[in-house]
C-alpha cells in the first residue's frame, strides 16, 4: 500500500502517508526504513519554518519494481479462468 | 502489499483529500454571497451603488481569499500531510491556470467595452444579459474549474450560482430591487458556505492534529 501512494504521487510527507494508509506512526517507520534499505523509497528529512518534516518520494528502482510487480499480478489475475 | 491494486482510484482517492476540508465549499460559497452584500451594503449604508458594490467585493473577496489560504495553511496541511501530485495533475493545474487568465481577460473587457461606449448594454435584452451573466460568468467557468479541479461539488455549485440571475429575474418584479438579488445571492450563498462548514467539522473530526512525526 505505502508503495502504491507513492507511485501515484510525485512525492508526499510523512503525515500524508500516514493518513492515506491509516498506518500507526512506528509501523510505517519500520516499512518506510525497510524500502528505503532496498532502495525503493528516497527518504529527505527537513524543516519547514521551526517543525520538521519528512518528505518520501519512490526511487527510479522503486518505481521500475513496482510496475514489474503489477504488471505479474496482472499476468497472474489475468490467467485465472471464471470456469 | 495487496493484489489487484486499481492505480487510478488510489490517485483519485488520494486528490480528493485535499477537498475534503470544505474549504473550497466555503471559498465559493463566499464569493457567491458577495453578490448579494455589494447590493446590500447599498440598501444600508445608502452610498453610491458602484462604489458600494467595488468596495464590498474587494473586500469580501479579499477576506475570502485570505480564509482560504490560511485554512489551508494553518488548518489543513498540518491534519492531511503535504503531497506533490505527479505529471498528469499539473498539465491540467496549468491548463486551468491558463483558463483563468483567459476568463479574467474576457470579463475585463466585457466593463471596459462599455465604459468606452463601444457596448451599449442597455440596448441588450435584459434576458439575453442574464443568459450571459448566469453562464458566462458563473456557470460555464466554475464547471470548467470543476473538471479541472476535479471537484464534483462544484458543478453544483455553479448550475446554483447560474440559476441564481434567473431566480434575481423572477424574485425582483415581486420584491423590488435590490432585495430580489441580495435575497438569491444571499441564501445561496449561505446554503454553499454550510455545507463547506459541515465538510470542514467532518474534516476537523476525522483528522484531528496529531503529533508531527515519528520517523
Amino acid at each position: 500500500m505505502i508503495m502504491s501512494y507513492l507511485y501515484v504521487v510525485e512525492s508526499a510527507d510523512f503525515v500524508f502517508l500516514r493518513n492515506q494508509t491509516g498506518l500507526t506512526d512506528g509501523n510505517l517507520s519500520s516499512h518506510l526504513s525497510k524500502l528505503e534499505s532496498a532502495g525503493y523509497v528516497e527518504i529527505e528529512k527537513r524543516f519547514k519554518g521551526k517543525k520538521p518534516q519528512t518528505m518520501l518520494k519512490l526511487s527510479t528502482k522503486g518505481r521500475e519494481a513496482f510496475e514489474l510487480y503489477r504488471k505479474k499480478i496482472e499476468q497472474v489475475l489475468g490467467g485465472l479462468s471464471e470456469k | 502489499m495487496r493484489e489487484n491494486i486499481d492505480i487510478k482510484s488510489l490517485e483519485k482517492k488520494a486528490y480528493r483529500t485535499v477537498f475534503n476540508d470544505g474549504l473550497w465549499d466555503v471559498f465559493i460559497g463566499l464569493l457567491i454571497l458577495n453578490l448579494g452584500i455589494g447590493p446590500l451594503f447599498v440598501l444600508l449604508f445608502d452610498t453610491p451603488e458602484f462604489l458600494s458594490i467595488i468596495i464590498s467585493s474587494i473586500g469580501w473577496n479579499i477576506m475570502a481569499l485570505i480564509i482560504f489560504i490560511l485554512g489551508k495553511k494553518y488548518i489543513t496541511t498540518p491534519r492531511v500531510g503535504y503531497v506533490k501530485f505527479g505529471p498528469k495533475r499539473k498539465s491540467k493545474q496549468l491548463k486551468l491556470k491558463i483558463f483563468l487568465m483567459i476568463v479574467f481577460i474576457v470579463n475585463v473587457i466585457l466593463l471596459i467595452l462599455p465604459l468606452l461606449g463601444i457596448i451599449n448594454y442597455s440596448q441588450i435584452t435584459p434576458f439575453l444579459i442574464t443568459l450571459l451573466l448566469g453562464i458566462g460568468i458563473f456557470a460555464f467557468p466554475f464547471s470548467v474549474v470543476a473538471y479541472f479541479l476535479d471537484y464534483t461539488r462544484l458543478y453544483y455549485y455553479a448550475f446554483s450560482a447560474g440559476l441564481g440571475f434567473f431566480l434575481t429575474d423572477l424574485l425582483t418584479p415581486i420584491v423590488g430591487n435590490p432585495l430580489g438579488t441580495i435575497i438569491v445571492f444571499g441564501v445561496i450563498g449561505v446554503i454553499i458556505v454550510l455545507i463547506g462548514l459541515y465538510y470542514f467539522i467532518s474534516f476537523l473530526k476525522k483528522y484531528p492534529l496529531l503529533k508531527e512525526e515519528a520517523s
